[in-house]
């Protein structure tokens, strides 16, 4: 029963992460030139794989410093707490393209805003800010979404711990810092490792910053370097396939050694004995804290959000010495874009769908994975990876075979379910393996408690181990509504003209260089975030209520 | 004699009458024709589309074909370029599960799929509107169309790709305020080494405007041009059509190759100093742009043929052109006001390389593209 079952997972799993992963690798065989040109010939596959490696390897960097400040905005009663939490949210949230332009607007060189009010000083000579630069882009990365989104993921369990073991601490003698280094860092170490894990494979994927700061500067990566390679005459391919098929290789080690360290300790902090939301007294130093908190969220947020707005209202962007620089035109334009309210009503099925169907069946593999004894889980949890090896625009090259040559998905094909299991499929990585850090905190105790009782598997399931998910099955909800409606590759070769979301219509416009009504799309997008943001709020994610 | 004349008169008379007649009867039946069509594609009820990622023109296709006709067009735009979709269009073709019944756009990549017949459906049969058939309105006095399929090259009665527009490609643009007026009169003006790292093209290695520039120029001048151009004076390749020309209109680079008159439209009439310039030894390359059309075999036959025919009347194309600011190839538009005058080929200038021909895209095109990651890396 336990090797059918785990045999039913692992073929479900496989049949959704695999089958596209597989198109990848066959299709790096297709044209034999592809590998030796990929290995022995082309300087800028190689330029991209190292400016790959060089971005993501922020990751560990914006782990660490999202998990400190998660922890100060949960054991310090620092005032505006809740409103910079939920803005750090909102940073996170907004879609990357128009948060990159608002930065260009600002930053660029030598057209951009601060670079012109710079150059009427006396001693500055040239622009100072390029952000079409390798500082330039981590820049945005950082502050838009690496560190933003490790506050949200290590969120939830600074405040699923296990109070009992730092008062245990405290009762030994132990100060607040050393509680800290000895006992709370330790034991959060699993989340913020499997954090820096995920987001170092989420900055190999990133694509959009780098699409419209690096090419430029010739500042390739893997994820823009394969979008090239599909888009050259006649299209590579087999080489963008190679590509992914080598990173994928990588990955595997990475995911081995996750794999293995997650599955040699025990995580368990979430047991019976209650929740530490002990505070630390700071004094007057809380204010200071609170002055930094919101210096951070006007640089990282409501700049970038200014400006993009007013890169809407421009005549041309970026250009204030013009002749009538501002207009509203461009507001009319996407308002009367016929493509326009049918984008958003398409924009919020994907996100919801996504994420209704998504957190489901994340929940249920990284249960099945963490806490049965079915078979296969070390192969069914590989697999579960997988979709994060490939980049968005080849998973969607894999899913269009998919659909298209699997009689009984064919008839779905056009469809926006199409685009809804892509999405969930995208994101399986994320949500299974930040289920997973949720199952594994919970304590087996409370489910034998349960089956001592005379519940079953089922029920157990539902009403002790679900609810005590909650935050995370909400906090997954959401990001993945988000990546449904930000996410432009994975979607790009599956949309057809009656499932086309916001995402592409603002590619769309910004692809012929509208910048300004991409812009207008922009806050449209992020307008539907926030208040997907906010409802999720209401429904009881912990966005900006650390109690 | 006399009665020689009479009956040769006689003669020419029910010749010409018989003529007459015939072209009438021919006449009526593609009248017929039409309205069958128009009735079948409205009970198909609406039509897919593949076009250019310009949203003002798939805005006005959209409202207006519906207006005119009652069938709704579903529009696919090209975002990313053409090459994702051909891959799409391709993979669906395999499966038989084609979902766009028209292409508009460029040839480069049109050359890649409209050959194949499991694709694409000759247009020949397809031009049934009085308002479209009579080839005199149309420039040469016909129309301009890619024939033969992958199988059979020299089919000329399989039409698989028809051009609408022709104009002057903006191979060579210049930030007037850095590079004086008349200090550029041959292309290898640009060689000097004043230039270098000062020169800005858009990529080669994609499709469109780039790849069409440096396939006109390898085709002109050669290889070993091309290579000192883009490589030895360390030319900067962007993807994009607007931050190209944005970075010469603001002195960021002071040269530009090929750009697309819209992006620099944009540019030029807010005042900022960018203009083309037209080398003595090469004044440019002609092209259809973005306004070739190709039937394929979508679900929709009948709405797909009342859109080809829609789209290459003389109304429709009268607003196309002012859009996608190319020039129509009909001659019996009132006005080409609208496009902007360093586009229109001039009067007694050869231009020997043109971007739709299919023997430069067979010959020198296809070299280049054989060669294009040998001179300008992978």
């Amino acid at each position: 029963m336990r090797l059918a079952l785990g045999g039913f997972l692992l073929l479900a799993v496989a049949a959704v992460s695999l089958s596209p992963v597989m198109v990848v690798i066959v299709g790096s065989f297709e044209d034999s030139g592809a590998w030796r040109s990929l290995l022995l010939e082309s300087g800028q596959a190689r330029s991209a794989l190292g400016y790959s490696v060089l971005f993501a390897a922020r990751a560990p960097f914006a782990a660490l410093i999202g998990f400190l400040l998660a922890w100060l905005l949960i054991r310090v009663r620092i005032p505006g707490r809740e409103f910079i939490e939920f803005m750090l949210w909102i940073a996170f949230f907004l879609p990357l393209i128009p948060v990159t332009l608002g930065w260009m607007l600002l930053l660029d060189s030598p057209t951009g805003l601060l670079n012109r009010w710079l150059a009427a000083l006396p001693f500055i000579d040239g622009p100072v800010f390029d952000v079409s630069s390798v500082a330039g882009i981590l820049w945005v990365h950082m502050t838009a979404s690496s560190v933003p989104v490790m506050v949200i993921l290590l969120g939830p369990a600074i405040r699923q711990m296990d109070a009992s073991f730092e008062e245990a601490g405290r009762v030994c003698g132990s100060g607040t810092f050393e509680v800290f280094r000895r006992i709370t860092l330790p034991l959060l170490l699993p989340a913020i490792v499997t954090g820096a894990i995920l987001g170092f494979i989420r900055g190999l994927e990133a694509f959009e910053v780098e699409q419209l700061l690096g090419v430029k500067e010739k500042i390739y990566v893997y994820s823009t370097h394969v979008y090239a390679l599909i888009n050259w005459e006649p299209p590579r391919f087999s080489e963008a396939m190679a590509m992914s098929t080598l990173v994928l290789g990588g990955l595997l080690v990475i995911a081995l050694f996750y794999q293995r360290y997650t599955f040699e300790r025990g995580h368990a902090t979430v047991t019976g004995s209650g929740m530490s939301l002990r505070e630390i007294p700071l004094g007057r130093g809380r204010w200071v804290l609170a002055g930094l908190f919101f210096a951070m969220v006007f640089v990282t947020v409501i700049v970038p959000i200014a400006f993009l707005l007013l890169g809407t209202s421009m005549t041309l962007f970026g250009f204030f010495h013009i002749p009538e620089p501002f207009t509203t035109e461009h507001w009319s334009t996407v308002l009367d874009d016929p493509s326009f309210v049918p984008s958003i009503v398409n924009t919020l099925i994907l996100g919801l769908g996504a994420a209704a169907l998504g957190v489901f069946a994340y929940a249920v593999i990284a249960y099945a994975v963490v806490r049965t004894r079915i078979g296969f889980r070390p192969l069914t949890n590989f697999l579960a990876w997988l979709p994060w090896c490939v980049p968005g625009i080849l998973l969607g090259v894999g899913m269009l075979s998919l659909v298209l040559f699997t009689p009984f998905l064919t008839p779905l094909y056009g469809s926006i379910f199409v685009l809804v299991i892509a999405i969930a499929v995208a994101q399986l990585p994320l949500g299974v393996n930040m289920m997973k850090t949720s199952v594994v905190q919970i304590a087996p105790e409370l489910e034998h408690a349960s089956r001592v009782c005379g519940a079953g598997w089922w029920r157990t399931f539902l009403r002790i181990d679900i609810p005590l998910m909650k935050p995370m099955l909400i906090s997954i909800f959401v990001l993945v509504t988000i990546a449904g409606i930000r996410d432009v590759s994975t979607v790009l070769l599956l949309a057809q003209p009656s499932s086309l979301p916001l995402s592409v219509l603002m590619l769309e416009y910004a692809n012929n260089g509208d910048v300004e009504p991409a812009a207008v799309v922009g806050v449209f997008t992020s307008i539907l975030v926030i208040v997907v943001a906010i409802a999720a709020r209401r429904f009881g994610l912990q966005i900006g209520n650390p109690r | 004699m006399k009665n020689r004349t009479i009956l040769g008169d006689l003669g020419v008379l029910t010749a010409a009458g018989l003529i007459g007649a015939a072209a009438l009867a021919a006449t009526e039946s593609r009248a017929d024709a039409w309205s069958d069509m128009l009735a079948a594609g409205k009970k198909e009820g609406s039509v897919t589309v593949a076009g250019p990622s310009f949203p003002w023109v798939r805005n006005f296709i959209v409202k207006q074909f519906e207006a005119d006709t009652g069938i709704k067009v579903n529009w696919k735009p090209l975002v990313g370029g053409p090459g994702p979709f051909t891959a799409t269009l391709l993979r669906e073709a395999d499966a038989d599960k084609i979902t766009t019944d028209v292409y508009i756009g460029g040839t480069t990549s049109c050359f890649n799929f409209t050959r194949k017949k499991n694709v694409v459906a000759n247009l020949k049969p397809i031009l049934v509107n009085p308002d479209v058939t009579d080839q005199s309105k149309w420039r040469d006095g016909k129309y301009t169309v890619q024939t033969g399929t992958d199988d059979d090259r020299n089919n000329d009665d399989f039409w698989c790709f028809m051009q609408t527009a022709d104009w002057v490609m903006g191979d060579l643009f210049v930030n007037t305020d850095k590079v004086p007026a008349g200090s550029i009169s041959a292309w290898k003006d640009l060689l000097d080494p004043k230039y270098k790292g000062k020169i800005i093209a858009h990529d080669p290695r994609r499709p469109g405007a780039g790849q069409a520039t440096a396939a006109y120029l390898y085709s002109v001048f050669g290889e070993d041009f091309v290579r000192q151009l883009y490589v030895g004076q360390d030319a900067a390749l962007g993807t994009s059509y607007s931050k190209n020309p944005e970075a010469v209109a603001t002195g960021q680079y002071e040269i530009g190759l090929a750009f697309v008159q819209a992006a620099v439209e944009r540019y030029r009439k807010k005042g900022l100093p960018i203009a083309r310039v037209f080398p003595k030894d090469g004044m440019g390359l002609r092209t259809g742009g973005f306004s070739g059309i190709a039937a394929l075999n979508g679900p929709n036959p009948n709405a797909r043929g009342v859109f080809v025919n829609w789209f290459i009347s003389k109304k429709t194309q009268e607003k196309v052109q002012c859009l996608l600011l190319e020039r129509s190839l009909r001659m019996d538009l009132d006005s080409y006001a609208c496009i902007p005058e360093y586009t229109s080929p001039k009067e007694g200038v050869s231009y020997p390389v043109h971007d739709y021909d299919k023997g430069h895209h067979f010959g020198p095109k296809s070299k280049l593209r054989s060669r294009i990651t040998a001179i300008f890396g992978k």
